[in-house]
């Protein structure tokens, strides 16, 4: 009581946000884990059914489990190296698609040309296009060129594809910067390369970041235009993924794919946050 | 103005590059392979080297037949279990180059008539492939009523039926009297599948069309629709209408079986090497039992086709006469417990029985009436 | 206010990688369809001029149907995300004690792709699943809920959002970073309360950001093919799938270009509505 007596009253009002953020946020920690984690358990329980003894109505987890399901996959398809190819394709279809945007973005965000809208709607043509037309038509582009069948074809197909994100959202990171900003490092006679290096690239990193994960989530799970484009020589993950779970659907072997799909993806995914944590919360507090 | 011309003369001038890209003649084998001998193809095969298959199901199986094959010619196979839309817009997207890179593939469903009038596949191959004959005659005619003329060669037979959970059913129906007193004592308890989404569902709402408006024997032969003779088919659809509420509509033929293993529905039509497929895997329970009643459905098969460009089309011939040897068939059948396309293969402990077969099994009728089915199956009962 | 800036040889320069890349690309197959869609460069038989598949098109009823339906879909799933995901994003600006662990955890689905999310969360809505079952133990049905496949699409709806939230959050998490603390500092000293500081501050700054969202979600969720094939109604088909179900089932090679045509437009008109709008909100500002 009088250690409160004694606290001036901003104090306790901060404490008291504290401890209503710190809540709201174990609530959401809790939706969460139900949201994120129950699909994800029930993808576990399909791949460890047995064979021998079908999971079904009224059963709630499978009757028995065993790893028959896993070992099919390994056994039958050629998933080791469909994931060696699908994970060297996309971080060179990351880079790839960041140095084509880079230029295209900054113009796009901070100059106002004519014909600037018709130019941001064709950068978002390779996600608009329908499937059936990238299957039959972009992939008859690619053979033409003598792209199919070769790795440089791949990584620039998901190069393609993954632009739109990058660009777009790279614009809007590139428009959002004030003007003063880049005028006041002018007044101060900075060059082109420490604009870049100083005002730009810290300010457009959370876009960037954004834009590059879109990128590889874009890249790993491509299909249409690598299957046609890639297979035989080239198989990437969906291409396994796709039959089981395509036309000739399969729970249980697809719940397998699907784990050994997302499991690389996630540990990435907390490598990358806490490796970007320092810059990256330092640039949503605004201390730039 | 001149500008968005010019652009737009680009554009077409590149669309007729991309189009008409390669002229359309095929790779020549070294040999002529409709009067060479099986020898001499076995050798132009092998001095080919390699085959590459393109599939979409029964990765467990091709990949031991793969091997075998390679064992036994030393011919490497590149084996491919792909999805069954993307490999056949894969062929068409190739079907203009010289030369393409699927060998050999399988062919099914809806893409028997499509990839046909496409004039994807060379042939015809019937009479180069050593035991032609041992292999379901009327499917190297005929497949889901489209004509095939020998190009495509069978290896694997399939046949719908009424798949049931024989603890929720005491009675399962044989005719088509039964059948609609069982849906109108269990509302919701039978499902079958939009049958523009899957085979299973084509096969119902034909026996359906059978017994509502008069039997099959008028289609035969036909080459085009006659409008007289589906001008009673309202009564088809008047039928499932007024059923409406009292059936389930599933998505695809293994949704149908998924909803059975999960209790939603307690019958269904479904296709046995599916069934079999998903039992196999613990995807539905063993006690599930099948049977072609006597009102009859429609049953067919899959086959193989060697792509008009193909880069080795002799090692493609010997694979297909691989798959289609007795010891291939006898093999998948074993493993799979799938029909094998050979006549010549003692069958037991199958879920549908050999005599079920013969007594119950319906031709599909020819393929305009089938395209037409679909569109006023959809037309008049889900969309209304 | 900026000038209008000019087309200068070194801005043209910069366009080439991005645009240019694209275009040289695309350029000839978004054209083919456009032909296919007036006769030309046939699959099959004769090519020439005519209107007729797009009339066709224009009289099917089936395709009118699947092009509302997935204009509904394209719509609500993109408002519904933004709505979500919106809060959560001024959730996350400032860091707080177990931030990071629950920002790492809500990128999940971001990873796993459409197809397998269709397929884990029909794990749940099925006729036993989990939340059938767990609302029938508490007694609040008596009857399982036939969820899977509803008319209206929600299952449709619930899905994208399931898989897109974390897509939409990072978009709207980088474009809130970029408003600084001194401009809420200062709304706050002249005595904006926070339903002001949301309208007249965030809303508005945020709204290139949730411009960008709301686009590329309607794209995703208006040319969605698989998780409407899966968890959509019976009928009708989105329009992606009706476009490979006129080609494949049927063999009108022309009328699925008619409406890959269709796809094309329906989405620019649909990207100039949502810029207007958010010009208005920021005008209004």
């Amino acid at each position: 009581m009088d250690k409160t007596m004694a606290m001036p009253l901003y104090l306790i009002k901060k404490r008291r946000i504290k401890r209503f953020y710190l809540m709201i946020t174990l609530f959401f920690v809790i939706i969460q884990l139900l949201w994120v984690g129950i699909p994800i358990f029930m993808a576990i329980m399909w791949s460890l059914v047995n064979p021998d003894d079908a999971w079904s109505y009224p059963n709630l987890i499978p009757p028995s489990f065993s790893l028959e399901q896993w070992r099919y996959v390994f056994n039958y398809t050629n998933i080791a190296r469909a994931l060696k190819t699908s994970y060297s394709i996309a971080p060179l279809a990351v880079i790839l698609s960041f140095l084509l945007s880079l230029p295209t973005s900054y113009v796009l965000g901070r100059k106002d040309i004519p014909g600037k809208k018709v130019f941001m709607l064709v950068v978002l043509l390779p996600m608009i296009m329908p499937g059936m037309v990238v299957a039959l038509f972009l992939s008859r582009v690619f053979n033409l060129m003598g792209l199919s069948q070769t790795f440089l074809g791949l990584v620039l197909a998901h190069t393609l594809m993954s632009m739109p994100y990058m660009i777009r959202v790279m614009t809007t990171s590139f428009a959002s910067i004030p003007q003063d900003v880049i005028d006041a490092a002018e007044n101060l006679g900075a060059g082109t390369f420490v604009k870049i290096k100083d005002i730009f690239l810290p300010m457009i990193r959370p876009g960037l970041i954004a834009g590059m994960i879109f990128a590889f989530t874009t890249s790993i799970e491509e299909f249409n235009l690598t299957f046609i484009i890639g297979t035989p020589t080239f198989e990437t993950i969906p291409t396994i993924l796709y039959s089981f779970m395509g036309y000739n659907f399969i729970r249980t072997n697809a719940s397998v794919v699907s784990l050994l799909m997302m499991t690389p993806n996630i540990i990435m995914l907390f490598i990358v946050e806490r490796f970007l944590k320092s810059d990256y919360l330092s640039a949503s507090l605004g201390k730039m | 103005m001149k500008k968005i011309l010019v652009v737009l003369l680009v554009l077409v001038m590149a669309s007729t590059m991309v189009f008409a890209a390669g002229a359309k003649e095929a790779p020549k084998a070294e040999i002529d392979l409709q009067s060479a001998s099986w020898d001499q193809i076995v050798e132009a095969a092998k001095a080919e080297g390699q085959v590459t298959f393109y599939a979409w199901y029964f990765p467990d199986y091709f990949k031991e037949a793969a091997a075998d094959f390679e064992a036994k010619y030393g011919i490497k196979v590149n084996l491919i279990i792909g999805d069954q839309t993307a490999n056949f817009n894969k062929a068409i997207s190739e079907k203009d180059s010289k030369v393409g890179t699927i060998d050999v593939m399988i062919v099914g469903g809806q893409w028997v008539k499509n990839t046909m009038d496409l004039d994807l596949f060379y042939g015809p191959i019937k009479d180069i492939i050593p035991d032609a004959d041992k292999l379901a005659p009327s499917l190297w005619k005929v497949q889901e009523g489209v004509m095939t003329n020998g190009y495509l060669a069978p290896f694997h037979r399939n046949q719908t039926g009424i798949l049931y959970d024989p603890q929720r059913v005491s009675n399962p129906p044989q005719t088509w009297a039964e059948l609609e007193a069982w849906i109108d004592a269990n509302p919701k308890k039978f499902g079958f599948n939009d049958p523009s989404k899957g085979g299973s569902g084509q096969s119902f709402v034909h026996t359906m069309i059978k017994e509502t408006t008069g039997g099959l024997e008028k289609y035969v032969g036909d080459s085009e629709v006659v409008p007289s003779k589906v001008a009673n088919w309202d009564k088809a659809w008047d039928w499932a209408y007024s059923r409406k509420d009292k059936l389930t509509f599933t998505v695809s033929n293994n949704d149908s079986i998924i909803r059975l293993n999960d209790g939603e529905i307690a019958m269904t039509f479904g296709w046995d090497d599916n069934v079999k497929d998903m039992m196999n895997k613990g995807n539905l329970f063993s006690r599930a039992k099948m049977y072609i009643p006597t009102m009859g459905a429609a049953g067919g098969g899959d086959t193989m086709g060697v792509l008009k460009n193909s880069p080795h089309k002799a090692a493609a011939l010997v694979f297909i006469a691989h798959i289609t040897s007795k010891e291939q068939q006898q093999k998948k059948y074993e493993m799979l417990g799938a029909y094998p396309a050979r006549t010549d293969i003692a069958l037991s402990g199958t879920l549908l029985t050999e005599a079920d077969r013969e007594a119950n099994a319906l031709a599909w009728f020819p393929a305009p009436y089938k395209t037409l089915m679909i569109a006023e199956f959809v037309k008049n009962v889900l969309m209304k | 206010m900026k000038k209008k800036d000019k087309m200068t040889p070194f801005i043209i320069l910069m366009l080439i990688p991005g645009v240019g890349f694209i275009v040289f690309f695309i350029g000839s197959s978004i054209s083919i369809t456009v032909l296919q869609s007036l006769g030309f460069f046939n699959m099959m038989g004769e090519s020439g001029f005519t209107l007729g598949y797009w009339k066709s098109i224009l009289s099917s009823r089936e395709a009118i149907d699947s092009l509302l339906f997935s204009l509904r879909m394209g719509i609500l799933s993109s408002v519904g995300t933004v709505l979500v995901a919106f809060p959560l994003a001024l959730f996350f600006r400032k860091s707080g004690p177990a931030k990071g662990m629950l920002g790492s955890i809500i990128k999940v689905p971001l990873f796993i792709p459409a197809l397998v999310a269709a397929f884990l969360i029909l794990n749940l809505i099925s006729y036993h699943g989990l939340i059938n079952t767990t609302l029938m133990r508490l007694n609040i049905i008596d009857e399982p809920l036939r969820m899977l496949n509803d008319s209206f699409g929600w299952g449709v709806i619930t899905i994208q959002i399931w898989k897109n939230l974390p897509f939409v959050l990072l978009i709207l998490m980088s474009a809130i970073s970029s408003i600084r603390d001194d401009t809420i500092d200062a709304a706050r000293n002249l005595g904006a309360g926070y339903w002001s500081v949301l309208f007249r501050i965030y809303i508005p700054l945020a709204m290139p950001g949730i411009l960008v969202a709301m686009i590329l979600m309607f794209i995703k969720a208006f040319g969605d093919f698989p998780i409407t094939s899966v968890a959509g109604p019976v009928y009708p088909s989105s329009v992606a799938n009706r476009m490979q179900i006129m080609a494949n089932l049927y063999q009108e090679w022309n009328q699925a270009a008619v409406l890959g045509v269709i796809i094309i437009i329906t989405t620019f008109f649909v990207i100039w509505a949502y810029s207007r709008f958010a010009e208005l909100v920021q005008g209004g500002a």
